[in-house]
């Protein structure tokens, strides 16, 4: 499949330190956007631009295991973060406000955790 | 000090859609807040998700009905990168026509809005009588006041009629008088700007760290505009980003003001140059790309961003859409810390939040 031009696939335990060191080179975090994979699986791509250029991290997150929030590096990142946990059913460490599966507060009770398929 | 959390929302007489502001208060100046959403989620990008990109398109465009054009076209774009489509000259500058005319309208909407919110019953009703001049337009060419539908994969939907332009030039000269007539009840009046001077200060560092986007971004000094990068029509039709350094509410407003006649001098570029150019309105796309593509545009609050996964289905696997008054909510988390109560509402407008936008 023809992925996106200027993708990079790391893994997750190196984002927070990829995050800080594209803040530290002038990058802009647009957001996130997380795919659920039918295997249970779920592929995170950050967005960031700079100068009209896009950039994009990919973080495969398998089944049962959590990304870490980006937070330390873009701190408007905990918003797109709850909603991805609430909607996608991603698991995110560490978020910097977290809402408790509440970000979306018409729902009576937290949003259930889709963490399998 | 005794701290008090007060809840402010999700319905307030300033908030046309709901959303809540946790503040904590101590005496009457915000010391904290948390924003919370999700009061009229309609899980739009789940949705788009079981349909076919074809109609995909009316079902984003609904997203918002003050910037339908803008989700419109910034969906399309996402599709024609996928589909490997460049759309015909004539489509990009009638997609520029129609995309500065929602800003001209939004504009509007946001300045009578926030006059309202500051007692100015008389001004919100000027301003609004102009935008009704926009309206007037957009149902002249499109058909339809709010949801144009005039956006088609790989071109436009609807071409404006040679006999309808000299009525639309009428009513571009009809909306430059009522601005004139504006300005000194708004913009040029002393007291309108004393009201709302040093309300929701944002510095350009805060931008830059929030990542905010739009007029509120320029409001305070960055020259984040993305029709710099030359989508639609705007390769021949080049936008210098306005901006303000002032960083509060004044500044915010002026920006937009400023946008307002910015966009209707490049509405009246695009029907020029669109004017007698023949060939198709829109090219033939395929149904079933595959692929994964991104999309831009500078919706009237700020950049709004599509990402769109296909694998060769009839609809797509992913469809993520992230709004203006998204990237600019967390703005709240610093402008309003240190204001008192009674200039919360102004803060809060002054980022132009649209609630259906972020409510996807």
């Amino acid at each position: 499949m023809r992925h996106l031009p200027a993708s990079r696939t790391i893994a997750a335990g190196a984002l927070v330190a990829e995050a800080i060191a594209l803040r530290d080179d002038g990058w802009r975090f647009v957001t996130a956007s997380c795919v659920p994979r039918p295997d249970g699986r779920r592929t995170v791509l950050y967005h960031f631009e700079r100068g009209g250029e896009l950039r994009h991290l990919r973080v495969e997150a398998p089944p049962g295991t959590s990304v870490p929030s980006i937070g330390p590096a873009f701190a408007a990142a905990f918003l797109v973060e709850n909603e991805m946990r609430d909607l996608q059913g991603l698991a995110v460490a560490g978020l910097a406000i977290d809402y408790g599966g509440r970000l979306f507060r018409d729902l009576l009770e937290p949003a259930p955790r889709k963490t399998e398929p | 000090m005794t701290t008090t959390v007060v809840p402010f929302g999700p319905q307030h007489p300033i908030l046309a859609e709901p959303i809540q502001l946790e503040l904590t208060l101590e005496d009457e100046v915000v010391v904290g807040v948390v924003p919370g959403l999700g009061y009229v989620h309609r899980g739009i990008e789940a949705a788009a998700e079981r349909r076919t990109y074809a109609q995909d398109l009316p079902l984003l465009e609904r997203i918002c009905g003050i910037c339908s054009v803008a989700h419109a076209v910034a969906y399309a774009q996402a599709f024609e990168a996928l589909a490997e489509v460049e759309i015909p000259r004539r489509a990009r500058l009638l997609r520029t026509f129609w995309f500065e005319l929602t800003r001209l309208h939004s504009h509007l909407l946001w300045l009578g809005l926030a006059c309202d919110a500051i007692g100015l019953e008389a001004q919100f009703q000027s301003c609004w009588r102009v935008r009704e001049l926009v309206l007037d337009v957009f149902a002249a060419t499109a058909g339809n006041r709010v949801i144009l539908g005039v956006t088609a994969l790989g071109g436009v939907r609807s071409d404006v009629p040679e006999r309808l332009l000299p009525i639309v030039r009428q009513q571009l000269d009809a909306i430059e008088r009522g601005l004139a007539d504006l300005a000194p009840l708004i913009v040029d009046n002393e007291a309108v700007l004393r009201r709302i001077a040093g309300v929701g200060r944002l510095s350009t560092a805060d931008v830059v760290e929030l990542g905010l986007v739009g007029p509120t971004a320029r409001g305070s000094g960055v020259g984040l505009d993305v029709r710099a990068s030359a989508y639609a029509a705007y390769d021949e039709l080049p936008v210098e980003p306005i901006v303000e350094a002032g960083g509060d509410t004044v500044a915010r407003a002026l920006v937009r003001w400023r946008e307002i006649a910015e966009s209707l001098r490049l509405c009246r570029e695009a029907l020029a140059r669109s004017d007698g150019l023949g060939g198709p309105l829109r090219v033939r796309v395929p149904t079933r790309p595959r692929g994964e593509a991104t999309s831009r545009v500078e919706a009237p609050r700020g950049e709004l961003f599509y990402y769109l996964l296909a694998e060769g289905e009839p609809h797509p696997t992913r469809c993520r859409v992230r709004t203006p008054t998204f990237a600019n909510l967390p703005a709240v988390l610093r402008m309003l810390p240190g204001t008192e109560m009674a200039n919360v509402p102004v803060a809060l407008l002054s980022i132009d939040p649209c609630l259906s936008c972020t409510e996807r």
